[in-house]
């Protein structure tokens, strides 16, 4: 039986500790712990590291607070399109789901694809009738609602803008995350595999059917047993160009740098470079883990069976 | 005297030999591909291949010509994949296949190596040359990926050609399509009743002929993708590519080729990258990226590297093929489907087109 452990994350952006209220960072922390606990209960039963991943995952796309699921941010239409991907590291099997809506949570479909499809990437309309045909949950317009993503929506509508700078109430002043929010997750399970995920609402008010990098395989999640499982969030378009889960993966195996070494790589060198904003959580097969951010902050949270709990926010 | 003599000569001879090694090697400017699958000559007619023939070198000569003028790589990729998209022989803006609602669903991406800004679309129905389509998402917005009927949008907002979906419309690939559904409902009554996606995903080496065995995935309905790699005067290099998809492709699936890293890749300090093939596969590979990486990270030549993502595809249980340019003009077509269709021209006008394996 080797280490286990889990990463997960809740989003990248302006998260800076004098925007926060005692209440919302007791929220996001319990918010953060209960997703960490459902994994890590999968993984201390002797449970795969997908299993984990998607237990986490569940309950971040769960809460209000994360942009995925519920809670996602509204795009110019003002509806919800939403992203997920999951890999597994043991036979690099992959599954991504984009513009989907109406179901409760987008990892359970994306876990469908990896499973029960033969296709990896699914998209728009057609996630819909793949969802129903695979019996995963779906849910009415209304669960997805929250006030604030609304009203940040509401206020910059009518612009070309994609990102908050008008709020009026606390809440929403704190809420103004933009375009991050993502939530992701990564795990080694006590067998040595890995796998990574993530899910996400994508940007508020993104027309033209943008996708970042969230459901791009390679982008925004990737996990190989050789290496590593990496899930990002930040500014998708930006880890797309430098395919930037994956490069990770290749700097490990083709340079022989660490987890560590190669995050910092491409999060403090390639994508500074690019004006990248964003971080990335990884695990290696070996349990080690890194979370690593160029934003002022990072929602996240890391549990291994050596007894390491943190859950972490600011830089 | 008459050592200084030899020795002057020897210099002389070994100069030659070093700078017609130079030329010979780094020699292409522009390469494409018009996809992979079961290409054999056995099943070839002699028309069949000269309008093969006819479109591949049309194609090179358009891109070729674009780069003598002095025009960018990103310029002689797009308007070489304009001839191969406007002719019906290839799965790609006209003569795309049909998904299994009947419909044409298009895909392209494009990337500039010079800034690594890169350009996609995925599912687009209305505009004529897709790969138009990914160049003003990559000119013309802060995104790299667009989808569906927004990115349709965004093209006619772009001032791109857009036409009615009949435009696509061939009589080839809808009878591809109705010989697809028939096999569907064949299966589907061998299959215990359920006609889509019998199998969960495997990652054995078996997959091959379980998938046969299912007949759930006919291996020459998904190949015809085309793309273009292309060298500039001024040292820059471009990839772009362009499909249709999968004959009878359901749920709005997407395949690598808009996928930047899988099936479409371009960075100065390496190579230029563009894939067909069994496009699940070439995801889960990041093959595009990782031919970059071989070469970047453990200093492999592009043909090296090229062979070793081709085998990474393989043993995976997935097959097709890509075409790759390095930075000095150095390139490889490798594949492990039965042939590509592909060419390539040097910085001499000198235009090379192959089909079969046995060429290579």
């Amino acid at each position: 039986m080797s280490k286990y452990s889990l990463v997960i994350h809740g989003g990248a952006g302006t998260i800076v500790k004098e925007d926060m209220t005692p209440e919302l960072e007791l929220a996001y922390t319990e918010g953060l712990s209960e997703a960490l606990d459902a994994g890590f209960a999968v993984l201390k039963e002797g449970g795969s590291a997908v299993n984990a991943i998607k237990a986490a995952i569940v309950l971040l796309e769960d809460n209000l607070l994360f942009n995925a699921g519920r809670g996602s941010v509204f795009t110019k239409k003002g509806i919800q399109e939403m992203d997920a991907a999951i890999m597994d590291g043991s036979n690099l099997a992959a599954g991504a789901v984009t513009g989907v809506r109406n179901v409760r949570n987008p990892i359970e479909l994306a876990t469908e694809v990896m499973r029960n499809s033969n296709h990896v990437f699914l998209s728009g309309k057609g996630t819909t009738e793949f969802a129903i045909k695979q019996g995963v949950k779906l849910e009415a317009d209304d669960y997805f609602f929250s006030q604030f993503r609304y009203d940040q929506w509401k206020a910059i509508r009518d612009s070309d803008t994609y990102s908050l700078d008008h709020t009026h109430q606390r809440l929403e002043e704190l809420m103004k995350d933009r375009k991050f929010g993502t939530v992701g997750a990564v795990a080694c399970d006590m067998h040595g595999n890995v796998a990574g995920a993530t899910s996400t609402g994508g940007m508020t008010n993104k027309k033209y059917g943008r996708i970042g990098d969230s459901p791009v395989i390679g982008a925004g999640t990737y996990a190989n047993n050789n290496t590593c499982a990496i899930s990002c969030t930040g500014h998708g378009e930006m880890f797309i160009r430098s395919v930037a889960a994956y490069d990770v993966s290749a700097l490990m195996e083709y340079k022989g740098m660490s987890l560590q070494e190669a995050m910092d790589e491409v999060v403090n060198k390639k994508l500074v470079s690019m004006h990248g904003e964003g971080g990335m959580i990884g695990v290696d097969a070996k349990g080690n883990t890194a979370m690593v951010l160029n934003s002022a902050g990072m929602y996240r949270g890391v549990r291994d069976s050596d007894g390491v709990y943190e859950v972490k926010m600011y830089k | 005297m008459r050592n200084i003599f030899l020795l002057l000569t020897a210099f002389l001879l070994q100069f030659t030999i070093s700078l017609a090694q130079k030329t010979t090697k780094g020699n292409y400017v522009l390469v494409i591909h018009g996809g992979a699958g079961t290409i054999l000559k056995s099943k070839m007619t002699p028309e069949k291949e000269a309008a093969y023939r006819a479109a591949l070198q049309k194609a090179l000569e358009t891109g070729y010509a674009a780069l003598q003028s002095g025009k960018s790589s990103v310029d002689a990729v797009e308007a070489t994949i304009h001839i191969l998209e406007d002719d019906p022989h290839f799965n790609a803006g006209k003569g795309a296949v049909f998904t299994h609602d009947g419909r044409n669903e298009l895909d392209a991406a494009i990337m500039d190596g010079k800034t690594l800004s890169a350009g996609a679309v995925a599912g687009v129905r209305t505009v004529r040359n897709p790969i138009s389509a990914a160049r003003a998402v990559m000119d013309k917005s802060e995104h790299v990926l667009l989808t569906g009927a927004g990115a349709d949008q965004f093209a006619k907002e772009a001032g791109l050609e857009i036409v009615d979906p009949s435009y696509f419309f061939t009589q080839d690939r809808w009878d591809n399509l109705q010989q697809a559904l028939k096999e569907d409902s064949i299966k589907a009554k061998k299959n215990r009743g359920s006609n889509d996606d019998p199998t969960p995903y495997d990652t054995s080496e078996t997959i091959l002929t379980q998938n046969n065995k299912y007949g759930i995935i006919n291996i020459d309905n998904k190949f015809g993708t085309v793309g273009c790699v292309a060298l500039d005067l001024y040292g820059n290099l471009a990839a772009g590519t362009s499909t249709g998809g999968m004959t009878n492709k359901k749920y709005g699936r997407v395949g690598d080729s808009p996928i930047i890293g899988a099936g479409t890749y371009a960075n100065n300090n390496t190579v230029a990258v563009s894939c067909t093939g069994w496009g699940e596969f070439f995801i889960r590979c990041t093959v595009a990226y990782d031919l970059s990486a071989m070469m970047e990270y453990k200093k492999m030549s592009v043909k090296d590297a090229g062979k070793a993502v081709i085998d990474k595809v393989a043993k995976l249980g997935g097959d097709g093929g890509l075409i790759a340019l390095d930075k000095n003009g150095n390139m490889t077509m490798p594949f492990n489907t039965e042939g590509m269709y592909r060419g390539a021209v040097t910085k001499d006008g000198k235009i090379e087109i192959y089909f079969y394996r046995i060429e290579n």
